[in-house]
């Protein structure tokens, strides 16, 4: 892949929001070696919860993968300010991807695929990644989704 | 999923193509403002007893407003910078204590029950304010009201400088809260919106004053609801369901006393046989 991911980012309408501000006692990512690892990521734009509620009940799945994507743009934010840039990410490294589930849903994978699929758009083979979606009862703020990442980067 | 069970709105073409490109994740989804909504009720006139039938104040929007163009809506709009002002000569309920029935911070619960009395006086000339915690202006209207009214829309002042102004107090626990309605996740223009209910001050005129609206009525919530079925006016899903619920109270005094909890409501989007669906959310009635 020849562009740069800022330049594959722009051409999918998209642009690095500001890295969101910690909601308690920790910091948005942590860089140790070629490894950057980010806190968890809610659906956030302009610090507002895009959604609430459990995905299978009031919440589709199809808009959970929307909030997902979110997710993963905050986490490609953190990753940037950790490491310089997103130029500076040689790959991605693994995904983990909470859904605030309704007991009876089961289709995690298909709502963290909205965030898997950005970092494959934006990094191409260098985006793919290993990953854990899990169902959990309930996320910070009723957030329906929260997505991790961890990044290997550039000397 | 649950979704598959409850009836569905099938979004218009134009609402269902921006909703598959949030979806499918071309266009990001945004958030939403915070904004408040009154509704405006009183007796059906000439009616007397306690058990008279309700009527609400309904604006129909312009049809060149970008949000809802032609709807039939309660008064309301987003909150603005000014609706923050601590200094507000207030009666009721504290900020604390709102935030606990509204389900915000107290910062921004005072804010929206600001919103929801300065939008009442922009959109219907009503005025939820007095000159002590137990009266209320009596009646709003004449060239001076008129003045005040123009310069809040112009936002030339603010509502706590008008209320200081005159030396008035907003009366907060004229409002009660209803609802909490959220814009689906897939729409352009988004809100988190507060519904209050409030009764028509004895003595105040709700007027077709606002520059939003083409038309304004007096309603019986099920004629509203029925001329919706008829498709001779335009519901958005929150006003319809809220319709329904004021309707089930019947009078003025029940649904001024109903006991509501407030939390956010979401339409949820959809998918499914080649169309766009939104269904309200589970454990309520959607009365079209």
């Amino acid at each position: 892949m020849s562009d740069s991911p800022e330049a594959r980012l722009a051409a999918l309408g998209l642009a690095l929001p500001p890295v969101a501000a910690p909601l308690a006692a920790y910091v948005p990512a942590v860089r140790s070696g070629s490894w950057v690892y980010t806190a968890g990521q809610l659906p956030l734009a302009d610090g507002k919860l895009l959604m609430t509620g459990k995905v299978g009940a009031q919440v589709s799945a199809a808009e959970a993968a929307a909030l997902a994507r979110t997710c993963a743009l905050n986490a490609l934010a953190a990753v940037a300010a950790a490491a310089g840039g997103l130029s500076a990410v040689t790959r991605i490294v693994k995904l983990v991807g909470f859904v605030a589930s309704d007991p009876a849903f089961t289709g995690q994978p298909e709502v963290i695929n909205g965030a898997s699929e950005l970092l494959l758009e934006v990094f191409g083979e260098a985006g793919r990644h290993a990953r854990s979606a899990v169902g959990t009862a309930v996320l910070p703020f009723d957030a329906p989704v929260e997505v991790e990442l961890i990044a290997e980067v550039r000397d | 999923m649950s979704s598959a069970a409850r009836p569905g709105i099938r979004l218009p073409d134009r609402l269902a193509d921006r909703a598959r490109d949030v979806l499918e994740g071309r266009t990001p989804p945004v958030a939403p403002r915070d904004a408040a909504t009154v509704m405006l009720l009183r007796p059906v006139p000439g009616a007397s007893g306690t058990d008279a039938s309700l009527q609400v104040y309904m604006l129909r929007r312009r049809p060149s407003m970008a949000f809802a163009p032609g709807a039939f809506v309660f008064p309301g709009g987003s909150l603005d910078a000014r609706d923050a002002e601590i200094e507000v000569g207030w009666a009721g309920p504290d900020a604390l204590e709102w935030g606990r029935r509204i389900d915000a911070p107290a910062d921004l619960a005072r804010a929206l029950v600001c919103a929801a009395v300065r939008e009442t006086f922009e959109e219907c000339g009503v005025l939820l304010a007095g000159p002590t915690a137990d009266t209320v202006v009596a009646d709003a209207r004449g060239e001076d009201w008129e003045a005040d009214r123009a310069a809040l829309l112009e936002r030339s002042v603010s509502l706590a400088g008008l209320l200081r102004r005159r030396g008035l107090v907003l009366r907060s626990d004229l409002l009660r809260p209803w609802s909490r309605w959220v814009t689906p996740v897939t729409e352009e223009r988004r809100y988190d919106t507060r519904f209050f209910a409030a009764a028509l001050p004895v003595g105040q005129r709700a007027r077709d004053v606002s520059g939003e609206a083409d038309n304004a009525a007096w309603i019986e919530p099920a004629d509203a609801l029925a001329a919706a079925r008829g498709r001779e006016i335009f519901l958005l899903p929150p006003t319809a369901v809220t319709l329904g619920e004021l309707g089930a109270c019947g009078h003025l005094s029940a649904a001024l006393t109903a006991r509501r909890r407030i939390t956010a409501l979401i339409p949820e989007v959809f998918v499914a046989d080649g169309a766009v669906w939104l269904t309200v959310p589970a454990g309520l009635d959607y009365p079209l």
